[in-house]
């Protein structure tokens, strides 16, 4: 993985192409699920709305359903 | 097919331990793989069949002891709680499987490993799939033996030499206990069957009741690390990495556990048991974390970590929150291993060196099994959100809405240990990861993530970390 040599000569193994897509793809996965979670139950869990208020961003329910 | 979960284990522990030669390293490898990649499917099926469906099943195979009041049959039990337990420990083993025919591909000795790690993983599932509390105790002291036999791998070593005995005698301690709680249990009820125990225990003297609870505390005390009982867990860091993610980590210490969920029926009966356990599990928690302040050994701050750990699952059992406590097992497991399966790979990359004030700036080296180990983390600290969120958090609420001396008691030092953990989990990473690099410059050279079969496991219990 070496592309030309340092002058101080220090050349590691850096890791391959695969092993950082993957853990940024895991990273990001993690985020993502976190961020989106809460942004769905963030002000449930710090209290700023009832869990039995409906979910964050949709409008407000027609009265038939 | 249920009984056949448990078979495939056992098999390629025979096969692998005394056909070893015949079969070869690789041999070994496919054949534990599969059998155990087989298990977890049917446990999978399992699990949809009794857990989700609600069908339980028991199977009678024949009478073993049948001597006047005593009548013990080989007689397994699949309700949800076995099958809950069947998918950590099955998930868990597969992956450490996968994970060891790399991490230990140079060792010469790898047929007797894979015999060892699939014995252990047949001696679990007896444990958790008994019916009555005599074949669970067969499964109890198997795994007892396999963990002295696994944390004992390096056996020229004497450290191993020691962690191994102390292991093995500090849990002979609690199997006393044990051995005279099942003594007192058929002297009260003539019986070991856990049908026959749960149906009468409504109608016991709670004084009984109090002394069966605390001698079954005691077992549950050693197998499961509890203060006074906990020192053997840091000392069996001595066996390979594989080891302590099984069963340091995911199952072994989860037996306790098991055994005080399974006796709930006896315990919900005994309030003065219940404080107890409370008590217990709180201090240790509070008390392991503060050890876990202080090492500086990558593996025993993870130990320590899965001391405190499991203080808290204690104390949801305490709380007589038994179900949530079960989640705090599962979610635990999938964590822990996690992080015990990331220490062994930087541990790999980095010449063998577990002392991480030698080590620093492996983010580059290792961007991987940092994420990985980040995943964990985080989950190890309640995230909210991710997996360990919802156990945790709910045992420290549960705590708190007691209203009584031992729930507040429980609160606080929860609170704090949950603080605490914050602080060691991320000395861990930041030392190990982030800050400047503290190791020799040859080791850095030559430090590199792991192959498919490490980076596989690692990326599947990561999952399980954030989604489970």
């Amino acid at each position: 993985m070496a592309s030309g040599s340092h002058p101080s000569g220090f050349n590691p193994h850096l890791p391959g192409f695969r092993y950082q897509v993957l853990s940024k793809l895991l990273g990001a996965s993690m985020w993502f699920f976190i961020l989106y979670r809460a942004r769905e139950d963030g002000p449930k869990l710090l209290g700023l709305r009832h869990p039995w208020e409906g979910h964050g961003h949709h409008d407000e329910h027609s009265e038939g359903h | 097919m249920y009984l056949s979960i448990l078979i495939f284990p056992l098999l390629a522990s025979f096969v692998s331990g005394f056909l070893g030669r015949k079969i070869g390293i690789t041999g070994s490898h496919i054949l534990t793989c599969t059998c155990l990649t087989i298990s977890s499917i049917l446990a999978t099926i399992a699990f949809y069949e009794v857990g989700i469906c609600g069908s339980p099943v028991s199977i009678y195979l024949f009478s073993w002891i049948d001597s006047e009041l005593m009548s013990i049959s080989w007689e397994f039990l699949f309700d949800q709680l076995t099958v809950s337990m069947f998918i950590p420990v099955l998930y868990i083993s597969t992956l450490i499987h996968i994970y060891t025919t790399s991490y230990l591909s140079e060792d010469p000795h790898n047929q007797r490993f894979f015999s060892y790690l699939s014995l252990f993983t047949f001696f679990m599932l007896l444990l958790v799939s008994g019916a009555n509390y005599f074949v669970m105790f067969i499964g109890w002291e198997g795994i007892g033996v396999v963990s002295y036999l696994l944390i004992n791998f390096y056996y020229t070593r004497i450290q191993a030499n020691k962690a191994a005995i102390l292991a093995l005698t500090m849990n002979r301690v609690g199997d006393m206990g044990l051995s005279i709680g099942f003594f007192a249990l058929f002297a009260f009820f003539g019986s070991l069957d856990y049908s026959t125990i749960f149906s009468l225990a409504s109608y016991m003297n709670e004084t009984a009741l109090t002394i069966i609870s605390l001698l079954l505390l005691m077992g549950a005390m050693a197998k499961s690390a509890q203060i006074p009982l906990h020192s053997w867990l840091p000392g069996s860091m001595e066996a390979p990495t594989p080891v302590s993610a099984l069963l340091h980590a995911a199952t072994l210490v989860t037996a306790g556990l098991y055994l005080l969920v399974r006796s709930s029926p006896i315990l919900e009966y005994s309030p003065t048991a219940l404080l107890i356990i409370t008590l217990i599990g709180s201090t240790t928690a509070f008390f392991a974390a503060t050890c876990g302040l202080v090492q500086n050994d990558l593996k025993r701050i993870i130990a320590f970590s899965t001391i405190s750990q499991l203080g808290y699952m204690v104390m949801a059992v305490g709380l007589s929150q038994y179900n949530v406590a079960l989640m705090h097992v599962v979610n635990h497991a999938f964590f822990k291993a996690l992080l015990f399966l990331g220490a062994g790979a930087v541990i790999h990359s980095f010449a063998d060196e577990q002392d991480i004030r030698k080590m620093g700036g492996l983010i580059k080296f290792l961007p991987f099994t940092y994420t990985t180990m980040l995943i964990g983390s985080l989950s190890l600290l309640a995230t909210p959100w991710l997996t360990g969120f919802y156990s945790k958090d709910l045992i420290i609420e549960l705590a708190f809405g007691q209203y009584a001396f031992s729930g507040i008691y429980a609160y606080i030092l929860g609170s704090l240990t949950a603080g605490l953990t914050a602080f060691y989990s991320f000395r861990l990473i930041s030392l190990v990861f982030l800050t400047v690099p503290n190791g020799i410059k040859k080791v850095y050279l030559n430090s590199h993530e792991s192959n498919m079969a490490v980076v596989i496991p690692l990326a599947i219990l990561a999952l399980f970390s954030i989604f489970f």
